[in-house]
This record gives structure tokens, C-alpha cells and sequence, in this order.
């Protein structure tokens, strides 16, 4: 049975390819800290890989922290707003975040946790098309506003947010209102795979994930602009100019740095492919007539708005896990919704729902998201083995569920 | 150094002629708990001891409290038949006891079986009371309702025990001949499966899986119940079945409404087929009357009827609260209620049939022409966990 992968948006296969890249920073072990030969050594290649990953988004180099990865930048932001408001002794009045209604967990929980701790927290609703419209943001921002959550690609629609249009939006809105607001973005999905350049993004702080383009878990980075006034939660250690302490993840770095320039260097081509692979597989599913994409407005060619290399898409009201497992049945990996989320099925629908899709279609929605080594031959499987499947769980799951209504409440375990 | 532990069994001593046949068995239990180290039993009339040596007291309190059959049990120090040695270890021990808790009032209990020791039980009791109260002033004696009990007998040697640990009481598993278990991923099943078992049955159980439906975590779940269900059940077994073909025949085929209810018949008849198997001579469900569509009186009659062999439900007449104590008591709650269903919704219709009128709906069940497919899922039952 042929093993094909369509879960790139939770994570990528290592680029082997540059196994060899890998190896030549392997023997470096000094501590970049360390004034001897060793440490200078490691200092050097973490600056070089700061420098390729500020080539990689149009950042000064001094603009790039290593993290553990996007969940630990995007967790460093919303918590630093807790150290400059919460803890401030001048704090006078309670200080207000907004948030799209479409983040990832990494940035949303944080928020709900700030909701808790203080904060008033304003959720910007997407619009069918999933996607964050400027103004959508400004009618909830208030001089009390000190930060704005909106991210770059939406990981579960793949719709592209106008960011760069929703910064300006803001920074004019807090001109004119003499304060300041900070507008961060989770850029996971765009990075690597969509260009972006954080300069003209205009954007404060952005967080980027290595093991999503083909580098290493467990690394990624925040771009802080330079000479923003934060500080975050952490100390006790000088690293990362002292923004995020403890020795730093050398060998993870350095594989990081070299897989995204790899990424950048053919984002175009890769862009192209991929482009031109989804748009067969969606005018593919249209030809289904029981799969419906999600959101509904998305079709072929509608490369402004959505990034090629993810797509949801549901067969209602046969539940999403089903489908999963039954195309992991066959050799293909799929995902139903964020994988970070399975746990926790009341939270695991959030995104679409916020989106106002109806929630028997959010419980049947699944992604498929590719990455540039996945092959036309991949998707053709992926789509006839989907025609094959669904018949039985449709005819099934339209015999015994009825759309729509809820369970009684006396129902067999 | 060797240590001593007093084994206390309640509801065997009361048996008659079969006596005899429950002490052996539970003294198979307790040494099958304890294979790996050295331990041995010695049966004295009335009375089981069971010996260690030292470095082994933490297992061996551990096997003795997961053990069914047992009322209780109390580290014993032996000594000689002298009353100075007597109120010596009296103190000692008392001085134990003293360390580790609060109380401060005692008992004696003393008994006699070996006439020709010279002082009667209440003279053992009065001398080594007295001992302790001289060598802790602050030790004061009431025979009502005391903190602290110390038992000495006199039999072949002298026995003193303070603490008696807890046992889960009951029988010894295995007494009553072999069960098998409908364990599901929930809350009920194992608990009802331990209850059977502490009435002196072993328990294998069988779980039913869904492929695609299901997922193999739920699965991991079921196994994880039966790893739990294993340290309290000698030679514990989890047989899986998979339930798919059988499931989509029927979620085809059957009235939407009665989905539920012949899955859980089917259920019943693979369970007899493999009881018979593994020489199982009843059924254990984890029902309780009204949880849920399939636990009315009248889903039991349908589901029950589907069975030859008797259907223990030890939960019945318990309510929810009940069961989650004793679930949590078990040690199987925190791994339940892990979110992986064992149903598939898809197959969960919205008004299941509450009070399904057999002779109406048996007709349905028997068109659905399913022998083959039961024939074939109990033939492909596997082996996942064997304790």
C-alpha cells in the first residue's frame, strides 16, 4: 500500500536531502554564551542562521529570536502584555487585546488566559470567506486596545488574511487616538510557503515554525521589530538578547536557517506547483457531488485568498474522524482540523465555527494540506480513494443521523 | 530477616464442606501475585500466615490488598511463649505506633488456644497493658473504642499484630469458575467486572471494535482498563473482536431506530459463542437499569434473550455516583474517561428505541441473516492483553 502524506500543516517531513547541511554544523557543541574557541565557533553559526532567517522574511538580523517553536513566540507575546498591564503599578484601567476569532490554540488560549487575568479580550469574526476584513478589527479597537492577534494563513481554510492592510488600518486608528497598539502575527502557515516580507507586513512581532517546511521540531523563531518596548515573562540568562533565555537550540538552528532558505529560494516554483495541483484536486471534489468545500466560496484559481497548499473540505454529516481513518485505512494521511486540538473536541470545531459554518459541516470537515514534494499521482489517489469511501459512510451516516438536529438525550453509549 | 503477615478471610470461614476448596484457592491467588519473589503460606488451623523476607514487605502489602477474599491482613511478630518477652515486643510495638500516629488510647486483645501457658488471656492482657502504660505515661487504656488494638495470640508460638490493613473482602476469584466481561472503553464495564470478581469469579473479557469507525486509541484505552483489571484478577485475558462488518450490516439493514439495540444483541451472541470458548460459563455487562435506551427492562429482555449463559449486571441498581466511587476505588475512572469514544456517532441514531416490544422487532433482527459474519468475527477473535 502506498503511503501518501496530505498532512503538511501539522508537520513536514525533514528535508533529508540536506542531511549533508545538517552534519556540517553537527560537531559544533560549544555554548554560543562561552568566550573560548568553541563558544565563538557556536556564536558564529547562530549568527549566520539568525542572518538566513532574516534573509528568509525580510528581517534585520537583530530582529530574529529563536524559540522552541510558534507556539512558544506566539505564548511570549500575549504573555508579555500581562507583565506591562497586569503588573504595572500605573495600570489604571482594564487594557483590551483583540484577537481573531481564527488563531491557532497557541495564540487563542493565551488570550482566554488573559481574558481570566484581567484583559478584556475582543474576538474579530471572519467573514464566510474565513477570512479577517480590516474593519472588522478597527469597530472593536478602543483607546484601551494594547494589542492585535490576527494571523498570516489560516490553518485549517488556508485563507489568506490581509495583514498587511489590517496594520496600517490599526497603526492610523492608534495615530489618530495618540496611543499604541501592537499587532502581532502568527505567520506559520505563510512562512516558507507564502512570500512574505516582514518589513512590509508593517507588523510588530511575528512567529515562525521550522518543522512545518521541512526543518526541525522543536525550533522556530519570533520577529520582534526592532526597538519595541516589550518584555516578556522570562529571565535569567543574557541569550536572544536577553528576550528569550537559556542556551539556545544550536544544532536545531542552524538546520532550521538552511531548510528555510532552501524553502525560499524555490518558494516561486514550489508556489506554482502547488497552485496547480490544488486547483486540480478542488475542480477534482467539485466533480463530487458529496463533498462540499469549506469554506463553500473556495475554488480554483482564487490565489489572493487562499493558500495553494491547504485545503478543508467536508462530506456531511459523515463525522470528520471517520474519513481520517478510513483514508489512513488506505495509506493516506489526512487531518480533521488542527491536530494540536484533537484532544479536546468542544474546542476542535472553533475555527470553522467562527466562520459561521454550520456545525454538522464543521464536525465533517477535514484538510488536506501538501508541501512541495507531494505529487500529482498523490492527489489523484487521494481523490479517487475519497470516491471510493464515501458511498458507504454517507449512505450510513444519512441513513441513521439527521443533520443538524441534536442527539436525544437518552442515547446508547 | 524474615516477616510475617496474618491473613484475616471473612465470608470463607462460614462455608461448610467447600471450605477447603476456597482457602486453596485463594492461597493461588495470593502466590500467583507473588511469583517473581520468595513468599510461602502456612495454613494453621483457623489462621493463614504468609512469609516474606524484609526487602519484599512493599509487594507483598501490595498483592494482599488487591487480592479478593481477604478481610484483612496484619504484619505479625512471633515470640516465644514468655510473658516478659511478650510485654517487651508489646512495647516496642506500641512505641511504633506511637511515632507514626496521633492516638493515644489502646486495647489488648489476647487470646489463648494453648491452655498450658500459664496466665489466662485476661492476665496476658492486664500484664502487657500495664507494661505499656509504665513505659508510655501518656498511653491510656479503653476497651470501647480504642485507637490502637493490640492482638496477641498463643498458639504453637505467640503471634502479636497491631495494624490490620484493609482487604477487598469478598472471594477468591476463580471459586466460581470463569466469566467473561463486555468491557467497553466507559466507566461501568470494569467496575462490573471487579464487583463479579470479588464474587469469586475470573474474568476474561471481550472488547468489540469498529475499524474506521473507532480508533485504535480507543482501543489503547480498553487495554489500558485491562491492565488495571489484571492486577486485581489472576490470569486476566482481553479478547477483541472486530465489530465492523457485523456493525455496517446492520446500520445497512435494520430499522434505524433498533441500530443500538441488535448491536448490542449481536454483542451478546458473539460473547456466548465466546464464552464457550474459553470455558466461560456466564456473561458480565456493565448495564444499569435506564442509563441509557439499550438498559431499559425492556432492552434487557431483548439483549438478554440472546444469551444462554446468565447475564451477571452487578451494577443494576446503582446509580451513577455509585459507580464512579467505586471506579475511582478501582483505579479505572482517570483512564474511562479519556475522550476516545467506543462508538461512533454515525451509528447512534437520534431516537433509539426505549421500550422495544420484542415480538415486534425479532423478525427485523433474524432477516438481517448475520450467522456468517458472527461465525467469522468470533473465529478472528485475538488475544490483546494476557496478564
Amino acid at each position: 500500500m502506498a503511503k501518501i502524506y496530505l498532512d503538511w500543516a501539522s508537520t513536514s517531513p525533514p528535508l533529508f536531502s540536506m542531511q549533508k547541511e545538517l552534519q556540517q554544523s553537527a560537531h559544533l557543541f560549544g555554548n554560543p554564551s562561552s568566550i573560548h574557541t568553541y563558544g565563538s565557533e557556536a556564536e558564529k553559526a547562530l549568527s549566520d542562521a539568525r542572518r538566513l532567517i532574516g534573509e528568509c522574511t525580510d528581517a534585520s538580523p537583530e530582529e530574529v529570536i529563536f524559540t522552541s517553536g510558534a507556539t512558544e513566540a506566539n505564548n511570549m507575546i500575549a504573555f508579555s502584555f500581562l507583565k506591562k498591564h497586569l503588573f504595572s503599578p500605573a495600570r489604571e484601567e482594564r487594557p483590551q487585546i483583540i484577537i481573531s476569532g481564527i488563531e491557532h490554540a497557541s495564540l487563542w488560549e493565551p488570550a482566554e488566559t488573559l481574558s481570566k487575568t484581567g484583559f478584556d479580550v475582543f474576538v474579530a469574526a471572519a467573514d464566510s470567506s474565513g477570512i479577517i476584513q480590516p474593519k472588522a478589527v478597527i469597530s472593536l479597537c478602543t483607546p484601551r486596545t494594547v494589542a492585535v492577534f490576527c494571523m498570516l494563513v489560516n490553518n485549517e481554510t488556508g485563507a489568506i488574511q490581509p495583514v498587511k492592510e489590517i496594520v496600517s488600518a490599526v497603526k492610523q486608528w492608534a495615530a489618530q487616538h495618540s496611543t499604541t497598539i501592537h499587532v502581532h502575527t502568527d505567520a506559520v502557515q505563510a512562512f516558507g510557503k507564502l512570500w512574505f516580507s516582514f518589513r512590509d507586513l508593517g507588523a510588530d512581532s511575528a512567529a515562525l515554525s521550522a518543522h512545518k517546511t521541512g526543518g526541525p521540531k522543536g525550533v522556530g523563531a519570533l520577529l520582534l521589530k526592532k526597538k519595541t518596548a516589550i518584555d516578556f515573562l522570562y529571565c535569567g540568562g543574557g541569550q536572544e538578547n536577553k528576550r528569550r533565555p537559556g542556551t539556545e537550540n544550536l544544532n536545531a538552528i542552524c538546520f532550521f536557517a538552511r531548510t528555510a532558505k532552501k524553502r525560499i529560494t524555490n518558494l516561486e516554483d514550489n508556489l506554482r506547483k502547488a497552485r496547480s495541483m490544488m486547483d486540480m484536486v478542488i475542480t477534482q471534489l467539485s466533480r463530487i457531488d458529496e463533498v462540499v468545500l469549506v469554506p463553500a466560496s473556495r475554488k480554483p484559481s482564487l490565489q489572493s485568498l487562499y493558500s495553494p497548499y491547504i485545503l478543508s473540505l467536508a462530506i456531511v454529516p459523515v463525522p470528520s474522524e471517520v474519513i481520517v481513518r478510513s483514508l489512513d485505512e488506505h495509506g493516506i494521511a489526512v487531518s480533521a482540523g488542527s491536530a494540536c486540538n484533537l484532544k479536546s473536541r468542544k474546542k476542535q470545531r472553533r475555527v470553522l465555527l467562527a466562520m459561521n459554518i454550520d456545525s454538522t459541516t464543521a464536525e465533517s470537515a477535514i484538510r488536506i494540506s501538501i508541501g512541495p514534494e507531494t505529487t500529482v499521482q498523490e492527489l489523484h489517489s487521494f481523490t479517487s480513494t475519497l470516491q471510493k469511501i464515501v458511498p458507504l459512510h454517507l449512505h450510513l451516516a444519512k441513513r441513521i443521523r439527521q443533520p443538524g438536529k441534536k442527539s436525544s438525550s437518552i442515547r446508547s453509549k | 530477616m524474615e516477616s510475617m503477615y496474618l491473613i484475616k478471610y471473612g465470608e470463607i470461614s462460614l462455608k461448610g464442606e467447600n471450605r477447603k476448596l476456597f482457602e486453596k484457592q485463594l492461597r493461588k491467588n495470593i502466590l500467583a501475585k507473588l511469583k517473581d519473589i520468595p513468599a510461602r503460606i502456612d495454613h494453621k488451623p483457623g489462621r493463614v500466615y504468609l512469609y516474606t523476607q524484609k526487602e519484599y514487605t512493599r509487594q507483598v502489602e501490595h498483592a494482599l490488598s488487591t487480592v479478593f477474599g481477604l478481610v484483612g491482613f496484619s504484619k505479625a511478630t512471633p515470640c516465644q511463649k514468655n510473658i516478659d518477652i511478650i510485654q517487651e515486643i508489646a512495647i516496642q510495638l506500641a512505641g511504633n505506633y506511637r511515632k507514626n500516629n496521633p492516638g493515644r488510647t489502646f486495647k489488648i486483645e489476647a487470646r489463648r488456644t494453648d491452655k498450658s501457658f500459664p496466665l489466662s488471656s485476661y492476665e496476658i492482657a492486664c500484664k502487657t497493658g500495664a507494661g505499656i502504660c509504665t513505659a508510655f505515661p501518656e498511653f491510656t487504656v479503653d476497651v470501647k473504642n480504642p485507637d490502637w488494638t493490640l492482638s496477641i495470640e498463643v498458639r504453637e508460638q505467640v503471634y502479636m499484630y497491631g495494624e490490620t490493613f484493609p482487604g477487598l473482602r469478598g472471594l477468591p476469584a476463580g471459586c466460581n469458575g470463569r466469566s467473561l466481561l463486555l468491557l467497553s472503553g466507559g466507566i461501568d464495564s470494569p467496575v462490573a467486572g471487579l464487583l463479579m470478581a470479588k464474587r469469586g469469579l475470573y474474568v476474561d473479557a471481550v472488547y468489540f471494535h469498529t475499524p474506521p469507525y473507532t480508533s485504535e486509541k480507543a482501543k489503547d484505552k480498553v487495554k489500558q482498563l485491562a491492565e488495571v483489571l489484571g492486577t486485581y484478577i489472576p490470569s486476566f485475558k482481553l479478547y477483541g473482536v472486530n465489530f465492523s462488518e457485523i456493525q455496517v450490516c446492520i446500520a445497512q439493514h435494520a430499522p434505524v431506530k433498533a441500530i443500538t439495540l441488535f448491536s448490542r444483541a449481536h454483542m451478546m451472541k458473539i460473547a456466548n459463542l465466546l464464552a464457550e470458548r474459553i470455558h466461560a460459563t456466564s456473561l458480565i455487562t456493565g448495564e444499569c437499569l435506564g442509563q441509557v435506551a439499550s438498559q431499559t427492562p425492556e432492552s434487557l429482555r431483548f439483549t438478554g434473550s440472546f444469551s444462554a449463559l446468565p447475564v451477571f449486571r452487578p451494577l443494576i441498581g446503582m446509580d451513577k455516583e455509585e459507580i464512579i466511587l467505586k471506579a475511582r476505588k478501582f483505579g479505572t475512572f482517570d483512564i474511562s474517561t479519556q475522550p476516545f469514544d467506543d462508538c461512533c456517532t454515525i451509528f447512534a441514531p437520534d431516537h433509539p428505541l426505549i421500550k422495544p416490544k420484542y415480538d415486534e422487532i425479532i423478525d427485523d433482527f433474524h432477516s438481517l441473516q448475520t450467522n456468517e459474519l458472527i461465525q467469522k468475527a468470533v473465529g478472528d477473535a485475538e488475544l490483546l492483553i494476557r496478564s
